[in-house]
């Protein structure tokens, strides 16, 4: 039985504690609305003197930022969509399947999480040169069409699907394939849409890779947008924090979509016991 | 585990189903086996292999050719180099710069793991509590992880501004306190990007343990709270257990995160109002300053080989810790 | 239990169709001969498009593609595009980043004709700094980072300073009158806002034009063919006894006071040294500023300030090299030249060029031009020496941790010993590089 008082305290804690990690955004909102002389001053308030909207209509004369925001939207959706089924795919295969060799490949699908695309990026960056694919979408998307936590994660999924499930498709005739589709993906709905998010999120903030990979502009991402906010030696926080804004929304509502299916989608999935 | 002979073994029968004969289960028909190994080896062979190949085109052979230069004296600039064997390793063994960046990511990992961990816990179960506008603060607490880095350690910089401009600084002296030198001051900047770092990644971690604990089945929930136990000792005895597959997961991908830092270190060491290098160098910010700035790939190469080696290590014993519970119920 | 969505192989079958669809959207149409550009800063960036677009309409075949990676952005594009063949066919680097490429064979000399050019325009200095060991000039020196002292008027009168300093200990008289502070003891406006943290080699640059030059230290100097760090002697250990007596004795300066441009603008210091683009920065900025320049001052171990040369290269794997040298000479032509100095601040080179029509508005522009050609005065800029960028950051690092220690006030000893492993360091690279003399 819980006490009122108990309840009263656990709002306090979350109300709390969850307003002060938004705390930081709240200040890139209220700045993308500010003047630059607002800004820079040596006192900062939290409000604006005088609300703009300079910043955002900067946005496109500073750069064709609706380009970027097309290219990121392809990049990050296709990336999303390819990885959604090799990693449920190869997920099943490491939980389910025996065979020689297995485990050596789970160990090497694994390791290649130790290390960040910056380190490796030069043999990558010729490999893509060799395929004709430099200043391209494909060039941009195809190192990320798998996600080696993503088979990590979905591996330690699909391991508490029962067996008998599979077994009782197979017994009525389900090749394997058919396995993958009608028992397995129904049941990993809910990790599926946790790594979409991940997934998104990474390939929408990333930087170096399209950095190296697109020669012009029209290939440019968000991201690589935000370069054009640092000046010389000052930086534009204003149109730093609209571009910012405008960033972020796609993936919160790509979030708001997938919360459900994570956080409700999960009556028949997840790490039971 | 591998089966000798055939290299797809029949489907596992769990020793736990006493229904089912030892061997092959009940099948249609005498050709089915057959027809069952030939369907899995199709999958393998038409989905299986081409995502492991993708793999090694795209990790497995890139990160292979960087340890590869590890032991030569490649540089960006220059065209043709040589074979030097171990010596870029000698040189790292001597360079402070290396040695303090290794030690800066040490404590960035030892730090950021725990913070990670035990606050997305905690958070995580008050949210599993069935609190009302629980969604609202999930929404909250996932925001930051959401927001590009490049603008959060922008704000973040703002923050730690020093004087009075910074925000930080700025409410501290208005509540009486002075000032704090957060990234200037040697002894904390380090803290204050790991700081950072946590509050950009605790949304992750809190939304992964609260799909976990949301999975305990109502029935062991309510054994527990029958058996009179208070709310704070059934969550410790009996939901946090069943829950170490996830906390495994978590502590692997923060300490992944913790060991790639990069991102937020170099904004902040950029400007004019901001940390010197050293302190707060870590390891891929010395391989991308002695690959990108030096030029020197060979040697960069051997600071990612030391970077892999370390945290292979410190995930390997982290699955050895958690062992036991890793396979539990599967 | 929950079927797959129907629309699962959909999707995905639209994933793929989207994908293929992508491929064709064509990155940019084809004119007639297209020179591309990499340029490596926003404002910079700006103009070279304005001034694109006026070339494009004199010369209707040819295309100009202006891409702006910015500061350390363009590093890494350059670094991993250039070896590659991958690089636009003109890229802006500070020129001492460019040389190194150009050793290797990756960028493609100035031909006679424009060399010719540069030599009759550019004053010596510029060219020799960009004349490589083997006599050819590896980049247009397109612009110059001219340091000199920004000052504000105001503050200088309020303190009754009438005469502008001449020499470096007028110049720190000064900044200690100047210096105001609050009732805890913190610095409310510097008087000489020495740079003294942030962008690596930026600081070491700043540093060596403030404190290293005055005193007579180099950074490296050329010994027999080869080269040796230059300030392990007594201007290195004074070059940094004065900032560390700015610091901790006289405390003009301090951490954690806004800094550079910015604090300068605001009125939070009333000297400070920088580059001509400050000018265009105030003007929209601070408009109200009563602010002037005057030349670095001399010391008892020299006089001058370091010029060092934004460069404009052309790579070797392109494929329309003479339009690309026929573009980058245009915009360096007089028109266009005055245009950029008016628009981004940034000093272009030939200082015979007629820049009159800026000087009512923008004053100060006029000194930047004229400083250089001062007798007895010299433009110090990069040598010409792949790890130069290597020596620069690592001593930049090693500096700023030094003026981080309270320690070395009124410390020769400890002075004298980072000095020293300051300059073993510099040593160790220049050895890794086959360029240490004896």
């Amino acid at each position: 039985m819980r006490q009122p008082r108990y309840t009263v305290l656990l709002h306090v804690v979350l109300m709390v504690t969850s307003l002060a990690m938004v705390f930081p955004l709240v200040w890139v909102f209220l700045t993308s609305f500010k003047t630059s002389q607002d800004i820079i001053r040596a006192t900062p308030t939290l409000l604006p003197e005088t609300w703009t909207l300079e910043n955002y209509a900067s946005l496109t004369q500073t750069a064709p930022f609706a380009r970027f925001f097309l290219n990121s939207l392809i990049i990050s959706g296709v990336s999303t969509l390819f990885i959604i089924v090799t990693c449920s795919s190869a997920g099943f295969v490491f939980a389910k399947y025996r065979f020689r060799g297995k485990n050596f490949f789970m160990l090497l699908v694994i390791s290649t999480i130790l290390i960040p695309l910056q380190t490796y990026m030069i043999p990558l960056y010729l490999l893509t040169r060799w395929l004709g694919w430099i200043n391209t979408y494909q060039g941009q998307i195809f190192p990320l069409i798998i996600m080696s936590s993503g088979i990590f994660f979905l591996r330690q999924n699909i391991l508490t699907i029962p067996d008998e499930l599979l077994d009782a498709a197979r017994i009525d005739g389900a090749s394997e394939f058919g396995v993958y589709r009608q028992i397995i993906l129904p049941l990993t709905v809910s990790p599926l849409a946790a790594i979409s998010i991940v997934n998104w999120v990474y390939t929408w903030s990333m930087f170096i890779w399209p950095l190296v990979v697109a020669n012009s502009e029209d290939m440019f991402t968000m991201e690589l947008g935000l370069m054009y906010f640092q000046r010389q030696f000052i930086t534009l926080y204003g149109g730093i924090m609209a571009a910012c804004v405008v960033t972020l929304l796609p993936v919160l509502v790509v979030f708001l979509m997938f919360r459900t299916r994570i956080i409700d989608g999960i009556a028949y999935t997840g790490m039971k016991t | 585990m591998a089966s000798q002979g055939s290299s797809v073994s029949t489907p596992p029968v769990r020793a736990t189903d006493p229904g089912a004969p030892q061997g092959a289960p009940a099948r249609r028909g005498g050709g089915s086996l057959r027809a069952l190994r030939k369907s899995q080896l199709a999958f393998l062979l038409w989905i299986f292999a081409p995502v492991i190949a993708l793999f090694v085109i795209i990790r497995v052979i890139p990160i292979f050719v960087i340890l590869l230069f590890s032991f030569t004296n490649y540089s960006i600039t220059r065209a043709f180099w040589r074979w030097t064997g171990l010596v870029n390793f000698e040189r790292l063994i001597g360079d402070n710069n290396f040695l303090v960046a290794l030690w800066n990511s040490t404590v960035y990992v030892l730090v950021a793991v725990p913070a990670e961990v035990l606050l997305g816990l905690f958070f995580a179960v008050l949210l599993s509590r069935r609190v009302r506008f629980e969604s609202f603060y999930e929404t909250l607490y996932f925001l930051p992880y959401i927001i590009p880095m490049v603008p959060a350690a922008i704000i973040w910089k703002w923050i730690y501004a020093p004087g009075s401009f910074g925000l930080a600084n700025h409410y501290l002296e208005l509540l009486g306190f002075g000032r704090v030198g957060w990234l200037t001051n040697p002894k904390i900047a380090l803290l204050a990007v790991i700081g950072m770092h946590v509050w950009k990644n605790l949304g992750f971690f809190v939304i992964v343990f609260l799909v976990g604990l949301k999975n305990v089945p109502n029935d062991v929930k309510e054994a527990a709270s029958i058996d009179g136990a208070s709310q704070w000792a059934q969550v410790l005895r009996v939901e946090l257990p069943l829950l170490k597959p996830i906390i495994l997961f978590g502590a692997v991908m923060a300490t992944i995160w913790a060991w790639s830092a990069f991102t937020e270190v170099y904004i902040m060491t950029q400007g004019t109002d901001v940390s010197t290098g050293t302190e707060i160098a870590v390891l891929v910010f010395r391989i991308y300053q002695e690959g990108f700035r030096f030029y020197n790939m060979g040697y960069a190469s051997a600071i990612s080989f030391v970077l892999f080696v370390i945290s292979l290590l410190f995930v390997l014993v982290q699955f050895w810790l958690f062992r036991g519970w890793k396979e539990e119920g599967s | 239990m929950r079927h797959v969505p129907r629309s699962l192989p959909m999707i995905l079958l639209a994933a793929f169709a989207f994908l293929v669809a992508a491929m064709g959207i064509p990155a940019g149409t084809m004119a007639a001969t297209e020179v591309t550009i990499w340029t490596a800063f926003p404002d910079m960036h700006d103009s070279v498009v304005k001034m694109a677009e006026k070339y494009m309409k004199e010369n209707p075949n040819i295309k100009i593609t202006a891409t702006l990676f910015p500061q350390r952005a363009q590093e890494e594009k350059v670094a991993v595009a250039l070896p590659a063949g991958q690089a636009a066919d003109l890229i802006e680097l500070d020129k001492f980043e460019l040389y190194p490429y150009y050793l290797n064979g990756f960028l493609e000399p100035l031909p006679p004709d424009i060399e010719a050019w540069v030599k009759k325009n550019w004053p010596e200095y510029a060219v020799k700094n960009s004349t490589a060991n083997d006599g050819k000039l590896f980049n247009f020196p397109w612009y110059n980072g001219v340091k000199m002292m920004f000052y504000n008027k105001d503050y200088f009168k309020e303190a009754g300073i009438t005469k502008l300093p001449t020499t470096v200990d007028e110049m720190i008289a000064a900044s200690k009158k100047l210096t105001k502070y609050d009732a805890r003891g913190n610095v409310t406006r510097a008087g000489l806002d020495y740079r003294v943290m942030g962008g690596g080699a930026g600081t070491s640059q700043k540093y060596w034009t403030q404190a290293m030059i005055p005193y007579g230290a180099k950074v490296i100097e050329p010994v027999g063919g080869k080269w040796r760090a230059g300030y392990n002697n007594e201007g290195g250990r004074n070059a940094l006894k004065m900032y560390i007596d700015a610091l901790y004795k006289d405390k003009v300066v301090a951490f954690d006071h806004k800094h550079d441009a910015e604090a300068f603008g605001l009125g939070i210091s009333a000297m400070f040294q920088r580059e001509a683009w400050v000018v265009g920065y105030l003007e929209k900025e601070a408009p109200k500023l009563n602010y002037g320049v005057f030349p670095m001052p001399k010391g008892p171990g020299g006089w001058g300030t370091v010029g060092n040369t934004m460069g404009l290269a052309v790579s070797k794997s392109s494929k329309v090299k003479k339009e690309a040298f026929a573009f980058a000479k245009w915009m360096m032509e007089a028109p266009q030249s005055v245009f950029q100095y008016d628009y981004t601040g940034w000093q272009p080179f030939p200082t015979a060029y007629d820049y009159s029509s800026l000087y009512k508005k923008k004053p100060a522009l006029k000194e930047f031009i004229e400083y250089s050609n001062k007798a007895g005065h010299t433009v110090y800029d990069y040598e010409n020496m792949p790890a130069i960028s290597e020596v620069h950051n690592r001593m930049a690092e090693r500096i700023m941790a030094a003026f981080k220690r309270a320690d070395l006030k009124d410390n020769p000893q400890g002075i004298a010993k980072v000095v020293s492993e300051t300059a073993e360091e510099t040593n160790r690279v220049l050895a890794d590089h086959g360029m240490l003399g004896k």
